[in-house]
C-alpha cells in the first residue's frame, strides 16, 4: 500500500496531475492580469527563486479583483519576501516550504491584521494567533515532511508543491487553511509538538485543500451556476454529537472526501510500515486514524451519489468522484479483515438546493 | 447570430486538450469554454455574420450547414448567457415605401 493504481489515480489525469494544474493556474492568472491590468505573477517566476511568496501575493491581488471587489477586506496584502528558514521537501526538490516567523518580521503586523480579520469573519479569530517558530519546530516539521516522503512519496510530490509556507499557530485548532491566505498551511503548536505522523497528517490534509483550490479554479468541478450558498447540503453524521451538527455543501463534501481518501492512504501505509520510532505513535493510534479516514471518506463519497448532490457537479467533479471512489475501494480491499469488519457506515441525509 | 462580442475577449489554452480559459475586461470575468466556442468567438471577431459565419463554421468543423446552424444557435445562446456575447436588438423590418420612394405614413 499504496498500490500502483492508487498512485496513478492520485497523481495523474485531469483532476490530479500537479504539473498540469500548476501550469493551468499560471495560465489563468496571466490572463486575469492582462484583463485587469494588474501585474502578472509569472513575471516574478525567475526572480523569486527559492521563495514563491511575492508570486503568491500577486495571485492574491488577482483573486480579490476577480472576486469583484473588496467585499469588506481592508486592503491588499502588501507584505513582501522576508527572511525565513526554508525546508527542502525531498519529495519535490523544486519546492521549498518556509516555516514563517510572523511575529518577528516587519511584515508581521500587516499580515496578522489580515489573518485575524479573515479568522474573525469565520468566528474563530480569537482562537488563533501566529506563534514564534523555534528551531525545534523546524526540526519537527522537517521530520514530518521526510515521513511523508518515505510513506507516500508520489502523493507528497503531487500535493506539497501547492504550498509555500507553514505558519505555526497558538491555537486549539489542530490545523487549518484559509482561502484568503492561499498556498499557506497553518498548524497549531500542539500539533507540531505531537507525534510526527499526526503532524504529517495535518500538513498533507491542509495541502490537499490547497490543491483542491487550484482544481476549483482550473477545472469544471461544479456545474456552471453552482454556488456554495445555494448548494444541496449533506449532514455529517459524526457531527451529531457536536453542539451544532454540521451540514456541508456539495463543494465542501468533495473537498473533504479528497482529503480523507488521501489520509486513508497515508495511514494504511503507516500501519503496514510500522516504525513507531519514526511515526512517533503506536499502531492503535494509526489504526484509529485510518478507521476515521476510511469511514468518513466512504460516507462522503457515498453521499455524493445522492441525486440532489450529484447534480451540483460538473464533468471534472464527476471524474474526481470516480477516481476517489476507486482509490478507496482498492484501499479497503487491502485493509486487515478485522479492521474492515468493524468499520462504521452511515446513511447519507441531504437537504436539497437552497433557494433564497 | 445577432450578437456582438463582449469587451476585451482573450483566450488561453488549458493543459486539457480542447479547453480554454476566456477572459473579458468589462466586467472582468474568467470562464472555461471548449474549442468550438472559441472558434465561434473568433469568427465573430473576424467580422463574419449571418449565413457567411454559419458556412465558415460548418466548413471548419466539417459539419453540414443545417447541423452547424443548430449548434451555433445553441452555443451563441450559452455564450450570451455567460456574458461573452451581447445580443443585439433585432433589426427593424424594412419600412414600406411609396412608388416614389417616400416612406408610407404608418397608422397609429
Amino acid at each position: 500500500m499504496p498500490t500502483s493504481d492508487v498512485i496513478t489515480w492520485a497523481t495523474t489525469g485531469v483532476v490530479a496531475d500537479a504539473a498540469a494544474l500548476l501550469s493551468d493556474r499560471d495560465v489563468l492568472y496571466s490572463g486575469a492580469a492582462r484583463a485587469t491590468g494588474l501585474d502578472d505573477p509569472l513575471e516574478l517566476r525567475l526572480a523569486a527563486e527559492g521563495d514563491r511568496i511575492p508570486v503568491c501575493l500577486r495571485r492574491c491581488a488577482l483573486d480579490r479583483q476577480l472576486a469583484g471587489a473588496e467585499q469588506g477586506i481592508p486592503a491588499l496584502r502588501k507584505w513582501t519576501a522576508y527572511g525565513s528558514t526554508a525546508l527542502r521537501v525531498q519529495a519535490a526538490p523544486e519546492c521549498w516550504i518556509h516555516a514563517r516567523d510572523w511575529i518577528h518580521d516587519s511584515a508581521g503586523a500587516e499580515f496578522e491584521r489580515l489573518f485575524v480579520s479573515a479568522m474573525a469573519r469565520q468566528g474563530i479569530g480569537e482562537h488563533a494567533r501566529p506563534s514564534q517558530v523555534t528551531p525545534d519546530d523546524e526540526i519537527r516539521i522537517s521530520r514530518a515532511m521526510l515521513l511523508l516522503d518515505e510513506l507516500v512519496p508520489e502523493i507528497a510530490a503531487s500535493v506539497l508543491p501547492f504550498v509555500h509556507q507553514i505558519v505555526v499557530l497558538d491555537s486549539p485548532i489542530p490545523s487549518l487553511y484559509l482561502t484568503q491566505v492561499p498556498e499557506t498551511v497553518f498548524v497549531s503548536a500542539a500539533t507540531v509538538h505531537g507525534d510526527t505522523l499526526g503532524l504529517a497528517d495535518a500538513l498533507l490534509h491542509e495541502s490537499l485543500h490547497e490543491k483542491m483550490a487550484v482544481l476549483r479554479l482550473t477545472r469544471r468541478l461544479m456545474r456552471p451556476v453552482y454556488t456554495d450558498e445555494h448548494s444541496a447540503r449533506v449532514l455529517l453524521p459524526w457531527s451529531l454529537a457536536y453542539a451544532t451538527p454540521r451540514w456541508f455543501n456539495a463543494g465542501r463534501v468533495i473537498c473533504a472526501a479528497h482529503v480523507y481518501v488521501h489520509l486513508a492512504v497515508l495511514h494504511a501505509t503507516a500501519l503496514r510500515a510500522g516504525h513507531p520510532e519514526r511515526t512517533g505513535c503506536d499502531p492503535q493510534t494509526v489504526r484509529r486514524r485510518l478507521t476515521t479516514a476510511v469511514e468518513r471518506g466512504g460516507f462522503l463519497l457515498g453521499s455524493l451519489e445522492l441525486d440532489s448532490v450529484r447534480r451540483e457537479f460538473g464533468p471534472d467533479g464527476l471524474v474526481l468522484h470516480r477516481e476517489l471512489t476507486r482509490m478507496l475501494a482498492v484501499l479497503r480491499d487491502a485493509l486487515p479483515a478485522g479492521l474492515v469488519g468493524n468499520l462504521q457506515t452511515w446513511q447519507a441525509t441531504s437537504q436539497p438546493e437552497v433557494h433564497t | 447570430m445577432n450578437y456582438k462580442l463582449a469587451e476585451g475577449i482573450q483566450y488561453r489554452p488549458l493543459s486539457i486538450r480542447g479547453r480554454f480559459l476566456v477572459f473579458t475586461t468589462t466586467p472582468v470575468r474568467v470562464l472555461q469554454i471548449d474549442a468550438g466556442s472559441v472558434l465561434l468567438l473568433k469568427l465573430f471577431e473576424s467580422g463574419l455574420i449571418g449565413d457567411e459565419l454559419v458556412a465558415r463554421y460548418a466548413q471548419l468543423r466539417k459539419k453540414d450547414v443545417l447541423d452547424a446552424r443548430r449548434e451555433l444557435a445553441h452555443r451563441a445562446r450559452d455564450l450570451a448567457g455567460a456574458g461573452l456575447l451581447e445580443e443585439l436588438p433585432a433589426p427593424a423590418p424594412p419600412r414600406a415605401l411609396s412608388r416614389q420612394g417616400i416612406p408610407v405614413r404608418e397608422e397609429a
